[in-house]
């Protein structure tokens, strides 16, 4: 820490501006694990509703038991339109010194994290990320859990080779 | 013998460090074993042969000795060129090595116990993925005060900073320049104590007498009773009674916020050294808290309406942690500032004034609105099946409800303030006082900014601003000062090359 402190005024126009940003879109196979995910979900639940209604049929009046099918299906339905919209709002970007993320559809939220602020990174692989071809990139920095930074819907390959872009970025910012 | 040849040989703990060790013995099979020991001790009421329950008391009695012995025959500590080497352990025995580089403070922590013997526990935190805090239980005052200028001497010297422009060598006393910033005399310490916030003492007072009452009815007793009969008005007396219980709550409260006080801040010393901040306090186990100028992420203060009066403030030093816990002994807070102190305390730790007077910039009245306009019409139809269904007057505790939910919203949305310059960010707030949050840009781990629907419908947004000590929220502003304050932030922190800690 030999250099001396020198604190340039910087015009607030010429700041790198995080809204002319064109994300990388993840994966087409991660909508499908999303879609799988739903369907799984969905389908044991429309299946107990349709074993709960069979078995019940002489307690409760038909209507009911297909009011409450109809709204399954229509809940199931408004599920899927979710997944669509979810994935096609999430991406992601590098720049030179961060790494953002944008994801969230009704609830939005777009993360920065500048690469010399990161602890570590790790690729991981979930069984049914590996069955469509896909990984995780896990960014960690030491603002908490709520802030740390997980890309999905990556190829296993490109997951290694940002981990480490990421990683060489935190390495020479250390350095300088 | 020079300093660090006392150390460089492995060395034991005082003696009485026995003493503490069979304490937390104690007090973790007391704390894990709690179940069968009440068991225990019921089952000795019911006619349990007594014998083999004292027999396995002082089985385990016996047991924790001696383990507390060779637990301390097998502690050795020892400072050897580059690090402190502590092994310990019994059947598995542990090596720490805590390189002097990452050693982030030291302090000194005598209860009671301590005072008496004469000797303090030494603890040390250091940076790191673990965060773990190590101790030594028990070291005469004398040696303590040798190993920790020593290691400090030598941490300094693994960082390669020159100590001070004098740069003594490692076995002389480092002199850190030392300034008083604030002592507390008994006077100051009554006016702290009754300012305090009197919330939590009022709930433990009020639960206290609630179960006093309970307890005292189970044997037949009307604790009230003699309240009655002093003003023999039985019936009539309710005013007085209510009069005669609150006073009571009131002043037990103050008497309990008072005691809370003195056995935390008693002879209160706040003092910078070097380029940290230091207290030692208390009444009954006197306690050593630092603060390294590098360590702290965030510099919060404030006031509630009863400190406001006196014009006193309470500072509290956030200081970065591993894991999502606020970490007890990690937190200093210093009651009983006043402005002139707060000023020198940022100046001292940002390293220049920061310019907080400038005009700052409120949030969205949407804030307020968009809360409004759900929880008003609900209570209101709360309050109107209340009023049809309940019985008479029960529309009024929902209705109190409703209008401090709403003016309590009111209120924080005129009391959020925020404003950042080029170097640091503040933030304002607080429902019955001030609360206030100060960091400098450059410590700031990560951003985000989020919306929620109705945010991003109407061009607003929240922005998070994380830090490793806990998040700062700037909610409801429009979306282009959001992301124009991230842009900046994020050009500071990737252009700044000062470590965050």
């Amino acid at each position: 820490m030999g250099d001396t402190f020198q604190n340039p005024q910087v015009a607030v126009a010429t700041l790198p501006h995080i809204s002319n940003i064109d994300y990388q879109r993840l994966h087409k196979e991660y909508l499908s694990t999303q879609i799988l995910g739903t369907s799984l979900f969905w389908g044991v639940a429309i299946i107990g509703a349709l074993g709960w209604t069979i078995f019940n049929r002489a307690i409760y009046p038909s209507w009911i038991n297909y009011a409450g099918l109809l709204l399954l299906l229509v809940l199931a339905g408004l599920s899927y339109i979710f997944d669509f919209a979810l994935y096609r709002r999430a991406g992601y970007a590098l720049r030179e010194h961060d790494v953002i993320y944008r994801e969230g559809w009704l609830w939005r939220k777009v993360t920065v994290v500048p690469f010399n602020r990161i602890q570590h990174a790790e690729v991981t692989e979930g069984p049914i990320d590996r069955l469509f071809g896909l990984s995780r990139l896990h960014i960690y920095t030491a603002g908490g859990s709520s802030s740390d930074l997980t890309v999905p819907g990556i190829r296993p390959d490109e997951g290694e080779r940002m981990k480490y872009y990421i990683l060489n970025k935190t390495s020479i910012d250390e350095e300088e | 013998m020079r300093k660090s040849e006392v150390f460089a040989e492995a060395r034991r703990q005082s003696q009485w460090a026995i003493v503490f060790i069979i304490l937390r013995f104690v007090r973790r099979l007391v704390s894990q074993l709690w179940p069968i020991l009440i068991a225990l001790f019921l089952g000795r009421g019911g006619g349990g042969t007594w014998e083999r329950y004292e027999a396995i008391a002082s089985f385990f009695g016996v047991f924790g000795m001696v383990v507390s012995v060779i637990a301390y025959f097998r502690y050795y500590y020892r400072v050897s060129d580059t690090e402190l080497v502590i092994r310990k352990g019994i059947l598995k025995k542990t090596k720490l090595n805590i390189p002097f580089g990452r050693i982030q403070s030291i302090n000194f922590r005598q209860t009671l116990l301590h005072r008496l013997l004469h000797v303090t526990e030494l603890r040390l935190e250091t940076a790191g993925s673990t965060g773990e805090e190590t101790k030594i239980d028990a070291l005469s005052i004398p040696l303590a005060n040798d190993l920790r200028s020593l290691l400090l001497a030598k941490k300094q010297e693994a960082l390669g900073e020159s100590i001070h422009s004098s740069a003594p060598g490692i076995d002389s006393t480092i002199e850190e320049h030392e300034e008083t910033i604030l002592r507390l005399s008994n006077q100051d310490l009554l006016r702290v104590g009754l300012t305090r916030n009197h919330l939590v003492p009022i709930g433990v007072v009020m639960g206290l007498m609630f179960s006093a009452s309970i307890y005292a009815a189970s044997f037949g007793y009307e604790p009230w009773e003699f309240i009655q009969r002093g003003f023999d008005l039985r019936e009539e007396a309710t005013m007085t009674q209510l009069l005669l219980a609150g006073t009571l709550i009131i002043v037990l409260t103050l008497l309990a916020s008072l005691a809370r006080t003195f056995l935390n801040y008693y002879d209160l010393h706040f003092y910078r050294s070097g380029e940290r901040f230091q207290s030692i306090q208390g009444l009954l186990t006197k306690k050593e808290f630092a603060a390294n100028d590098r360590k702290v992420q965030i510099l919060n203060w404030g006031q509630n309406p009863f400190e406001k009066m006196l014009g006193l403030i309470d500072i509290r030093f956030r200081q970065a942690q591993s894991g999502d816990d606020q970490n007890k002994s990690m937190r200093l807070d210093i009651p009983g500032c006043d402005d002139e102190r707060l000023s020198y305390v940022q100046t001292a730790w940002l390293g220049y004034t920061p310019k907080l007077a400038e005009e700052k910039h409120r949030i969205s009245i949407s804030y307020f609105y968009h809360f409004a306009k759900y929880v008003i019409p609900l209570g209101l139809i709360i309050i109107g099946l209340v009023i049809y269904f309940g019985a008479p007057g029960a529309w009024v505790p929902p209705s109190i409800v409703l209008i401090l939910l709403v003016s309590g919203r009111w209120i924080s949305f005129k009391k959020k303030k925020y404003l950042w310059t080029d170097r640091e960010l503040y933030v304002g707030g607080g429902l019955i006082g001030h609360r206030h949050a100060l960091l400098p840009l450059y410590k700031i781990q990560n951003l985000s900014i989020v919306q929620s629907p109705y945010q991003w419908r109407r061009g607003l947004s929240t922005l998070l601003v994380y830090t490793a000590s806990g998040t700062i929220h700037v909610p409801y502003i429009a979306i282009e000062k959001a992301t124009q304050m991230l842009d900046q932030f994020t050009f500071k922190v990737e252009t700044s090359r000062r470590a965050w800690m």
